[in-house]
């Protein structure tokens, strides 16, 4: 499994939480100063149009054993893409565009309207998604296998227990979950395999050696209703909106309340500070609303999705502003 | 009524001078009042943005293009829901009261016991009715929720209305006859003859009750295409 961090390389030295080196272990970092966004960074995402999917594309195999079934396909540059189809296309395109705008660490995730997959063989879980002819429609294709960024076994972390405990870019991060409803924040306490999170080692620290970027890596579950097991759900810009009028409650003591739940709410909505909101706020602001309804667009939002996502995404963070300003 | 800890917190508070920079919507529920001894400009700020985050409606409704394949806990969380959500009871007392006001069948009466038979009747029909479909849907990848049709035009949205009473889509977003509702239904009627009187236990009476099965869930889709917005988030 890959990443891909773009530019991230390029300011590696201006990279911010980063954790001093302990002896046999590489710089672990969660968050780097973005530059400045681009159409086409919200177009193509983090890995930018150069690297997006090459068509024909051949089947590799199918990967039924997670909870979302997928396939792998190799494109015609030889690279490797793990490919979802339904619930989670828009979520995790979308997602992938807005988290690199603000500095996190994503993988590279491009939406593909239609295709074909050369070669399929037997398949099970995705067979209602891919026709006998191996055609296909809506699809996320992930990249992997990039030998310069790579995937750690075993790394799941926790967000109740990690090197970035009490920063204002896990604050941010969080929030960050919250503000995109991802109720599936299932870390480490869940088991390495049904985890979320996880690192990736990438090259090109402030001393020019490779890092180990923390990330969380499954944005399938985001864009619709947090509301716990009753009522969550993804891709649903209903309930998302619907969410949206208690997406912030208030400030007490100085502290946020967030309406958030999902999976170890507690971890993710307790303790964030007004502090933290002005600090994300200082890279949410440079990203407009076309800017979102760019994402949303590549993410194969249709119109009206796209208007409804983008009005309550600003709403959300226009709350965010609310309680950020300083009162006497 | 509050708890009594939010209670105890209340008077606390009312005591315990808090910071001036507690802000918190008014619209925000208990645990949201405003502790600040008044109303703050960000609290009115908030308040006016959760109003606002409602302001289009077409955002407060699912629609055909809006349609993701349900994953397997999904499906099971919203079988459970349709049977056990209150509102499906009252869909079955109205059965009931009108199976009540055409005096069918005529052996169970008009009275109040004629009443609770065809309630519980009622029950259990749609107990066999989802309990055939839900397997089946399950098993066949079919998935019979109500988009509404995004359509123009009366006759449009009514078509779609009546399509989608008979068709299902499958997670590609593709649709075609939903044989696990046309199953369960088919079943519920057949099966339910065996508590039915002599007058509705033919095979006749068994056509007739599903295609009254056929005709409430046409109806519940009638009213989640056109009802107003309380009947339809009801019936979500």
């Amino acid at each position: 499994m890959t990443i891909r961090i773009g530019a991230v390389l390029l300011l590696a030295s201006a990279a911010v939480a980063q954790k001093p080196v302990s002896e046999g272990q590489l710089p672990q970092v969660l968050w780097h100063k973005p530059a400045p966004t681009t159409r086409e960074d919200w177009i193509c995402g983090p890995g930018g149009c150069d690297r997006r999917p090459a068509p024909p594309f051949q089947f590799v195999r199918e990967d039924a054993s997670q909870s979302s079934p997928k396939v792998l396909v190799r494109d015609s540059r030889g690279r490797n893409w793990d490919v979802k189809f339904g619930s989670k296309v828009i979520p995790e395109c979308f997602a992938s565009r807005f988290l690199h705008a603000l500095g996190y660490f994503v993988e590279d995730t491009y939406f593909v309207k239609s295709g074909a997959l050369e070669r399929v063989g037997h398949l099970t879980r995705t067979r209602s998604f891919i026709g006998r002819d191996g055609s296909f429609t809506r699809a996320r294709f992930e990249l992997r296998d990039e030998p310069d960024l790579v995937f750690q076994r075993n790394s799941a972390w926790s967000w109740a227990n990690n090197p970035f405990a009490g920063t204002r870019e896990l604050a941010g991060l969080k929030i960050v979950m919250m503000l995109l409803s991802n109720w599936d924040a299932k870390d480490a306490r869940n088991g390495q395999t049904d985890a979320n999170t996880a690192v990736f080692r990438i090259p090109g620290g402030s001393s020019g050696g490779p890092q180990l970027a923390f990330s969380v890596y499954d944005w399938g579950s985001t864009l619709g209703g947090w509301g716990g097991g009753w009522h969550s759900d993804r891709s649903d810009c209903a309930a998302y909106t619907t969410d949206t009028a208690r997406f912030v409650e208030g400030v007490r003591d100085g502290q946020i309340e967030f309406g958030y739940s999902g999976k170890h709410a507690d971890d993710l909505r307790e303790g964030i500070t007004v502090d933290d909101v002005r600090w994300l706020l200082t890279w949410l602001r440079p990203i407009t609303d076309e800017d979102i309804r760019t994402a949303l667009e590549a993410s194969g939002a249709t119109d009206r999705q796209t208007g409804c996502w983008t009005h309550a995404i600003r709403n959300r963070v226009e709350q965010l502003e609310a309680v950020s300003i300083p009162r006497p | 009524m509050l708890p009594a800890a939010a209670i105890l917190e209340m008077l606390l508070l009312t005591v315990v001078k808090l910071p001036a920079q507690d802000v918190v919507a008014p619209d925000a529920g208990a645990a949201a009042a405003d502790h600040s001894g008044g109303t703050n400009a960000a609290a009115q700020q908030l308040s006016t943005l959760h109003h606002d985050a409602a302001a289009l409606p077409e955002c407060l409704d699912r629609f055909s293009e809006d349609f993701v394949a349900m994953s397997n806990k999904q499906r099971f969380m919203d079988s459970v829901k349709s049977e056990l959500l209150p509102e499906n009871f009252l869909g079955d007392a109205l059965y009931a009261a009108i199976g009540e006001g055409l005096d069918r069948p005529r052996e169970w009466g008009t009275h109040l016991d004629g009443f609770g038979r065809r309630l519980g009747s009622r029950y259990a029909e749609r107990s066999i009715d989802e309990g055939i479909e839900m397997p089946i849907a399950f098993a066949l990848h079919e998935d019979n929720r109500y988009f509404r049709s995004g359509k123009q035009g009366v006759g449009a949205r009514l078509a779609y209305v009546l399509e989608s009473t008979v068709l299902a889509r499958h997670d590609n977003g593709s649709r075609g006859l939903s044989v696990s509702a046309m199953a369960g239904a088919v079943s519920a009627a057949f099966i339910s003859r065996a508590w039915q009187p002599p007058s509705t236990s033919s095979p006749a009476g068994a056509a007739i009750s599903f295609g009254f099965l056929l005709a409430t869930h046409a109806l519940g889709n009638g009213l989640r295409e056109f009802g107003p917005r309380p009947i339809r988030r009801l019936l979500e």
